[in-house]
């Protein structure tokens, strides 16, 4: 019988070992390199094991040196120490302030109005701040409107204020990032917005104090 | 177990990894081509109702017509405010319709495309002026609204006018008036007057 005997070849070769998937040889290394191609090739749309944060080191500015970038320019012009008098209203009275001064330009197309999450200050103890170290002030040292829109196009000399503890040491000078942020579609909207807030530049500032004056 | 049986072993274990990596990937590409497909902010762009200076505009919640057109460099309230560019005050006449309702979003759209918000430095655009009021159905109210713009900016602008509804302007009406165009002349003259204006108060349409 012609078909059982082929049958029982083959039977014969897979109790061997030797038919032909198995001569195929799925041996673990070629398993192992298919899995991870596929994989890697999976994950190109996204950018591949790239990070989403910016590798770009933020650079040292010197005072009065231009930061440009989106969606602001800003230039940062000095640092101040200052009472706790009108306008500013510290949160515990007596706290004196740490203020910089900068020059910011909105290089976006549209007005902005989160310029709180443009500078942060490090090297002074005891500052009091809000959310995620952001300056408790932002105002236009023009009128001393707080936190307002900046329009496109013009540039406006603004105030970042931080609250520090009147027991703290007084800072003679602070290191400030700037940061930016990149336009580009929200995985969790879809639409575009100014996402992934990074450093961008470290300027080392000189603090004038004038208290009392 | 011999060795063959153990590379098939491997060799099904390898095909069904595979096919799972194959099937995320199927799913990655079809995300990925979905985002670039779909563009939410083109699909969900308001509704634009546009007309030329001193015609009735009728959106969704309100009617809006814009009256007429001056600038200043400083603008007085309760304190002096400069601009390094140009104030361009837009006067307005609107209603509600069928229900009381806020013109919360103004902003000026120029040649190039930048959209300037209604400036917040004011005391009356932040409450108890045109952009803070609660308009009322078959009460007219008039009022001013101010921007800040680089003067280049101010002489060809749109003013866009959109209901305030926690910032969120999709899908609704949104009114695009198209204001007269304002000479570079002009716009220098505004710019360098030093002396301040005022707003005028909203009040109820004769």
């Amino acid at each position: 019988m012609s078909g059982g005997g082929v049958a029982g070849d083959r039977a014969d070769a897979v109790e061997g070992g030797q038919s032909p998937r198995g001569r195929r040889g799925w041996s673990l290394q070629r398993v192992t390199l298919v899995v991870v191609a596929v994989a890697a090739l999976a994950i190109i749309p996204f950018g591949g094991w790239s990070s989403n944060a910016s590798s770009h080191q933020p650079v040292q500015l010197g005072l009065n040196e231009p930061n440009d970038g989106l969606p602001w320019k800003i230039t940062v012009t000095g640092g101040r120490l200052l009472d706790d008098q009108p306008p500013l209203v510290a949160s515990v009275s007596g706290d004196r302030w740490i203020v910089i001064l900068a020059t910011v330009e909105i290089t976006a197309d549209e007005s902005r109005n989160d310029l709180s999450d443009a500078l942060r200050v490090s090297g002074a103890e005891g500052l009091v701040t809000d959310f995620d170290d952001a300056p408790v002030m932002v105002a236009l040292v023009s009128d001393f409107s707080y936190g307002p829109y900046l329009q496109p196009g013009l540039a406006e000399q603004l105030a970042f204020g931080w609250q520090q503890d009147l027991g703290a040491p007084v800072p003679t000078q602070v290191q400030v990032t700037i940061f930016g942020k990149t336009l580009r579609r929200s995985s969790l909207t879809n639409s575009m917005e100014w996402l992934d807030n990074a450093p961008r530049a470290v300027v080392t500032v000189p603090i004038v104090d004038r208290r009392g004056a | 177990m011999t060795g063959g049986r153990i590379s098939r072993a491997v060799g099904r274990i390898g095909l069904g990894l595979v096919a799972i990596v194959v099937l995320l990937g199927t799913i990655n590409v079809s995300i990925w081509l979905k985002t670039k497909a779909d563009d939410v902010d083109a699909e969900h762009r308001p509704f634009a109702v546009s007309v030329g200076m001193g015609q009735t505009a009728h959106a969704r919640t309100f009617v809006v017509t814009a009256v007429s057109v001056r600038g200043a460099a400083v603008i007085h309230d309760s304190a002096d405010h400069t601009t390094p560019g140009v104030w361009l005050i837009v006067k307005v006449r609107a209603e509600a319709v069928g229900e009381t309702m806020v013109i919360g979003y103004a902003a000026i759209r120029d040649a190039r495309g930048r959209l300037f918000r209604a400036s917040d430095r004011l005391d009356g655009q932040v409450a108890g002026t045109l952009l803070a009021s609660s308009l009322q159905p078959g009460v007219p109210d008039v009022g001013e609204i101010a921007f800040e713009l680089p003067r280049d900016a101010a002489a060809s602008a749109t003013l866009l006018l959109a209901p305030y509804t926690a910032f969120d302007l999709r899908m609704d009406s949104m009114v695009e008036i198209k204001l007269d165009a304002i000479s570079p002349a002009t716009v220098d003259e505004w710019a360098t007057d030093t002396e301040a204006t005022t707003l005028i108060p909203v009040t109820v349409a004769a």
